[in-house]
């Protein structure tokens, strides 16, 4: 070999040819001293980077820059189901509503006593019209809240289009991205869905349950309960396993319960409240 | 295409329909050599970490735009590629620091003449001290090992000039090795002198 051959030097270090062929390419450049050069500063180079392989990321390094991607497109990563299903976004909580919601419930205590108390005792009649009370008040405000968060849940689209920088960009609203909506909770923002109303009648129907494991304060979030009840005084706290949060309430003759207010246990953030 | 290729357009295909899975499985393929490009185009962890993640938003950004006439991954890489450069222009940063030691495991396939971490950071020193067209051309092709066509679709030039760049690289490296080499044996001389 007496011309210099770049692409045979090459493939030769690169041990890209077969035996036979190196093994020609070998005896070729062997007469030719700048072939015999370029062959060993190719072979030495090639074999340096291929000890540069196989770089890969760290499990928090990987965790961190998957999170940080979604975030950025607006993606659910925890929405990935298992198993194909339909996904489940965050409800959104319209806390104006809710507040709503609880004045009318606080207008509902002060009917309660003309129509009986929410107690698991008591005549059927009394019991049956203080629960007609509640439902139609309930009721109402529920379907006032439902109509409140509507909109609320619609703009969750709205929101899944802004781009990191919280502006609506071209690019993220043409992404497909946003067909998924972020449940990621901001800081201080409830993981756990608002308890249903009926679901919360439903539990005090028969409060011996949380009567039997409530205990006084301290809970986790008695600054919430402090601010609900005026005062901790005569308040009680348990658990709510059926909601996974915590209710702190107070009891009218014992057995029941008059007041009471869910909190998340982690944000201690209102889920719902009655009386 | 190849079965990767086939896998990832369909994988591209479920993303747009909304599938968050297909997200995960498109990440987990690539993110290793995605983050290995901008490793070794960077030289610097916490930056080729930035770049990763600005690759990955700005392909998923566009997703909808990728027409699937070459493999998605070509388009990917060269994201990685050119938000690369985009990172090292914006830090301007001083390709000295060194990497950490227990990062990057050799690859075991290589000579153990650089398996070692003093020889590892020699070659990184050597590999960031080339221009950066032929650090490309060199990280895709030796240190990915990807085929010089598909470095030539990545990098939009001619496969002649990834030849030309990858070559003339190794050259470069060759003798920065080389020079990096003497200057570590002259010291180690004058260490047990």
């Amino acid at each position: 070999m007496h011309e210099h051959d770049a692409d045979l030097v090459a493939a030769l270090a690169e041990g890209a040819l077969s035996p036979e062929d190196t093994r020609a390419a070998e005896a070729a450049i062997s007469g030719c001293p700048r072939c015999t050069a370029d062959h060993t500063a190719q072979r030495t180079a090639v074999v340096a980077m291929r000890s540069l392989a196989g770089a890969r990321l760290g499990d928090t390094e990987r965790t961190g820059l998957r999170a940080a991607v979604a975030d950025a497109i607006n993606l659910d990563l925890e929405a990935a189901p298992k198993t194909p299903t339909r996904r489940r976004a965050r409800r959104a909580v319209p806390w104006p509503s809710v507040a709503v919601a609880a004045l009318s419930v606080l207008a509902v205590v002060a009917i309660v006593p003309l129509v009986g108390t929410l107690t698991t005792s008591g005549s059927d009649d009394e019991a049956a019209t203080a629960e007609l009370a509640l439902t139609t008040i309930v009721t109402d405000t529920a379907a006032a809240a439902a109509a409140e968060a509507a909109p609320i849940e619609g703009g969750e689209e709205s929101t899944a289009q802004r781009g990191d920088d919280g502006a609506l960009s071209a690019d993220a609203a043409a992404s497909p991205s946003t067909l998924a909506v972020s449940a990621v909770p901001e800081a201080g923002e409830s993981t756990l869905e608002r308890v249903a109303d009926t679901d919360l009648r439903a539990l005090l129907e028969d409060p011996t349950a949380l009567l039997a494991i409530a205990e006084p304060p301290p809970g986790p979030c008695d600054a919430v309960a402090d601010t609900f009840f005026t005062g901790l005084d005569g308040v009680l706290v348990g658990q709510l396993p059926e909601f996974g949060a915590v209710g702190y309430f107070t009891t009218g003759d014992g057995s029941s319960v008059d007041r009471i207010v869910v909190v998340d246990p982690d944000t201690c953030e209102i889920l719902s409240s009655l009386g | 295409m190849t079965d990767r290729a086939d896998a990832d357009a369909h994988l591209v295909e479920r993303y747009l329909a909304g599938d968050v899975q297909a997200f995960n499985e498109l990440m987990a393929a690539h993110e290793n050599r995605v983050f290995g490009i901008c490793l070794r185009m960077l030289r610097d962890r916490e930056a080729a970490l930035d770049a990763t993640q600005e690759t990955f938003i700005t392909v998923f950004r566009k997703a909808d735009r990728f027409a699937g006439r070459s493999a998605f991954s070509t388009w990917l890489y060269r994201v990685a590629v050119n938000t690369s450069y985009d990172v090292a222009r914006r830090t301007q940063r001083r390709r000295t620091d060194p990497l950490p030691e227990h990062t990057d495991p050799a690859d075991p396939g290589s000579d153990d003449e650089f398996g070692s971490v003093e020889m590892r950071s020699d070659i990184e020193e050597a590999l960031a001290g080339l221009p950066s067209e032929f650090r490309a051309a060199v990280v895709l092709s030796d240190v990915e090992g990807l085929a010089l066509h598909t470095v030539s679709e990545i990098l939009g030039v001619p496969v002649g000039t990834v030849k030309s760049r990858v070559f003339r690289g190794r050259r470069i490296l060759a003798e920065k090795l080389g020079n990096l080499r003497e200057g570590s044996d002259s010291l180690r001389d004058e260490h047990h002198a």
